[in-house]
């Protein structure tokens, strides 16, 4: 019996958040969806159901602690350092991507300008979801 | 006594004065000569010039002094007296007249320039020469000698002792200038070396320069000072070792520069001891004797001095020469100060300029790219909107939502413009030999057209060195305007690239509706368009691109009418680069 993922989204753009959640309606990714603004209300999130599995989807740009410091904090909890998490971002800097990468995240995704391009990313979610083995 | 006896006389003086002899010496020889012939028993000789007043006044102090002792009628040989020699005396009275005293006779200013009997047997004359009196000769003849031998004696004598203190003069007159000129002579020659010297080495100091000046003053210390509001420091000198300025910043006026700053002119003190400065506290703290200096006038505001001085005085006295050279020394530094500032200042400009671009690159970043998020935003929402609830709607809100679609996508675009544009000043990448004609095909290769338009390419340059992306940005624009502006399903787009004497060229030409010669200006402003945008869609900004990036490139860019047919041509010409056209940093990558 494969346990239910539930998926994290973390952004502080609520636009952004309703974009993915039209995105993965579209392509029919059944999945619970939760939203967090910022890696401290991700946390929260994570801490208050140990046993879920989580797939987490991370905005680079976030309030305070950004996505990279967040993937940081949770690859140091003993608890949450298999969390898988893509990186979600619009910036194409070689030095945030090196930095990201440094932290073995699941991938790192491009935000997508155009409605086409946001179905792209969540078909290749909802496959992810389909057919990946969480930890 | 008659001219004619004197005449061989007087022409062995001169040419003894030309031999170098000295002239005690030789009007000695003459009133030797004199007396001989002459029977009287005493002559002297002593010099006058005029003063600063045109006073007479007696310049020599030697007297000339030749006598025949009257027991044994022997002629002694010419000696020279002193003033303390009690036989004469001279002094300026209370009301500043110049009194001669020979005995008991005194003789005043004005009756010099006449003959003066001093007894019946003696007579004092001046030698007048060009109506200045030269000198003054005194005679005393025998007892048994009558006026007219006495006045007869006196003319030739008069006349002999003019002749000789002129080519003495003349002699001493010559020495001077000789002096003088090697004097100079002396100095340009310093000057070269230290103007060759800092040609030579761009690490020149100014201590190393006042060093070399200071040689060539005979002065132990140079220096260069600065007046900074009513203080003055000491900006550079030449020997501190040897003895340093002592205060660094002091009141102007307890500085030896005083006195040229308050002359406005060059000062030389050969010893300040013997002038009425003798206790200036510039001079007395700083233990300064000889001193020589120059106001130094930067882009024509007095702005300090130069100057060197010495504990002792002068070796030399300070000449004209030195004066005029010091003169010459103030403005020569002057330039190359100048010019070092001027330099100084070209790189702290550089750098504000670079730092501004920067900044304006990260603006034009963070201002595209802060606006682009909330616009993004809107264009989403509208597009949902318009697909959630769009079945709903009435045809007129369906209307308006494409085109509240339609403007968020145009000023997307327009962001995108003006971010490109604030960047297209600036070249960010190397200079690279490019292969020209497949450059221009790929572009061609790429560019979108309709079936219709064909496009052909004329291109004689094989290779150039240049910067890429700007060529790039150029003629994609170009070419694609022609096509997005073109108003018929059949057209000809012509691109040619050719290399001449002084520039190369790159035309695109269309067969297209054209643009009236009144517009050609305007088309290359910013947000200008000369279409309606719902004729043809664009920001309005990608000439005023093209046009600021041919600039970046050194060139220039025109739009002409085609002189057959329809259509225009655009041009982009860009003069051979000279070297330095480039900075080093985007010749370097030429090179590897």
């Amino acid at each position: 019996v494969i346990e239910p993922v539930s998926l994290l989204i973390v952004d502080d753009d609520e636009i952004d958040i309703r974009a993915m959640r039209r995105a993965c309606a579209d392509v029919g990714i059944a999945a619970p969806i939760f939203e967090a603004s910022s890696a401290q209300e991700a946390f929260t999130i994570l801490k208050a159901r140990p046993s879920a599995k989580w797939l987490i989807i991370t905005d680079y740009n976030l309030p305070v602690t950004n996505g990279v410091e967040f993937l940081q904090q949770l690859r140091s909890d003993p608890e949450l350092c298999h969390s898988l998490v893509f990186l979600h971002t619009s910036s194409d800097d070689k030095g945030d991507i090196s930095r990201a990468y440094a932290l073995n995240p699941a991938g790192y995704l491009r935000k997508a300008s155009t409605t086409e391009a946001a179905r792209a990313l969540s078909m290749l979610i909802k496959c992810y979801l389909d057919n990946n083995v969480f930890p | 006594l008659s001219n004619q006896d004197y005449t061989p006389q007087i022409c062995k003086i001169q040419e003894d004065f030309l031999a170098g002899r000295a002239f005690v010496e030789v009007v000695g020889e003459l009133l030797h000569a004199l007396l001989q012939n002459s029977g009287a028993r005493m002559l002297f000789f002593l010099q006058v010039a005029a003063d600063a007043r045109g006073l007479p006044s007696i310049v020599d102090n030697p007297v000339v002094i030749i006598e025949r002792e009257i027991s044994s009628g022997v002629v002694t040989e010419p000696s020279v007296a002193g003033w303390d020699d009690r036989r004469f005396d001279i002094w300026r009275d209370q009301s500043e007249e110049l009194v001669l005293a020979f005995g008991s006779l005194k003789v005043s200013d004005h009756e010099l320039s006449q003959p003066q009997p001093i007894s019946s047997h003696s007579i004092i004359v001046p030698a007048l020469l060009n109506n200045h009196i030269v000198g003054l000769i005194g005679l005393t003849l025998g007892e048994d000698v009558s006026g007219e031998v006495l006045n007869h004696s006196a003319a030739t004598l008069i006349h002999a002792l003019a002749v000789v203190t002129s080519a003495h003069r003349r002699e001493q007159f010559r020495q001077a200038e000789r002096a003088f000129l090697e004097n100079q002579s002396g100095l340009v020659q310093y000057l070269q070396e230290i103007t060759s010297y800092v040609d030579s080495n761009q690490d020149w100091t100014l201590a190393e320069v006042l060093t070399l000046l200071a040689e060539a003053f005979e002065m132990e210390q140079g220096a260069i000072t600065d007046i900074v509001d009513d203080r003055y420091r000491a900006n550079a000198t030449a020997n501190p070792e040897v003895f340093p300025l002592r205060e660094t910043l002091y009141s102007l006026s307890a500085t030896p520069c005083s006195l040229t700053l308050f002359e406005g002119a060059v000062v030389a003190i050969d010893d300040i001891y013997t002038t009425d400065n003798a206790l200036h506290p510039g001079f007395e703290r700083n233990g300064i004797r000889s001193y020589i200096g120059s106001p130094l006038y930067l882009n024509g505001v007095l702005c300090g001095t130069v100057l060197f001085c010495s504990r002792g005085a002068a070796p030399r006295s300070f000449s004209i020469a030195d004066q005029e050279f010091i003169r010459l020394v103030a403005h020569w530094l002057a330039g190359q100060l100048a010019r070092r500032y001027a330099q100084e200042q070209i790189v702290r400009v550089m750098k504000e300029l670079q730092r501004s671009n920067k900044e304006l690159d990260s603006l034009a970043y963070v201002a595209s790219h802060d606006l682009k998020a909330p616009l993004r935003a809107m264009y989403r929402l509208a597009q949902w909107i318009y697909e959630d609830s769009g079945p709903n709607m009435t045809e007129q809100s369906k209307k308006d939502m494409r085109l509240l679609i339609n403007r968020c996508e145009r000023m997307e675009k327009l962001l995108k413009d003006l971010l490109d544009y604030a960047r297209a000043g600036r070249i960010e990448d190397k200079l690279e030999p490019i292969p020209f004609g497949s450059l221009l095909e790929g572009i061609i290769d790429l560019m979108p057209a309709p079936p219709g338009i064909k496009i052909s390419l004329d291109c004689s340059i094989a290779e150039l060195t240049t910067f890429r992306a700007p060529l790039e940005k150029i003629v994609r624009n170009l070419l694609g305007n022609a096509i997005k502006h073109h108003d018929r399903e059949e057209g000809a787009i012509h691109i040619s690239a050719h290399a001449y004497d002084a520039y190369w060229e790159v035309k695109v030409t269309d067969d297209g509706p054209g643009i009236d010669a009144t517009n050609h200006d305007k088309a290359f402003q910013m947000f200008t368009k000369l279409h309606t945008r719902d004729e043809v869609e664009g920001s309005g900004m990608g000439l005023a691109m093209v046009k600021a990036t041919a600039n970046a490139l050194g060139g220039t860019i025109a739009v002409l009418n085609n002189s057959a047919g329809r259509g225009v041509t655009f041009c982009l010409q860009v003069p051979w680069p000279r070297v330095g056209d480039y900075s080093p940093s985007s010749l370097e990558a030429v090179e590897t």
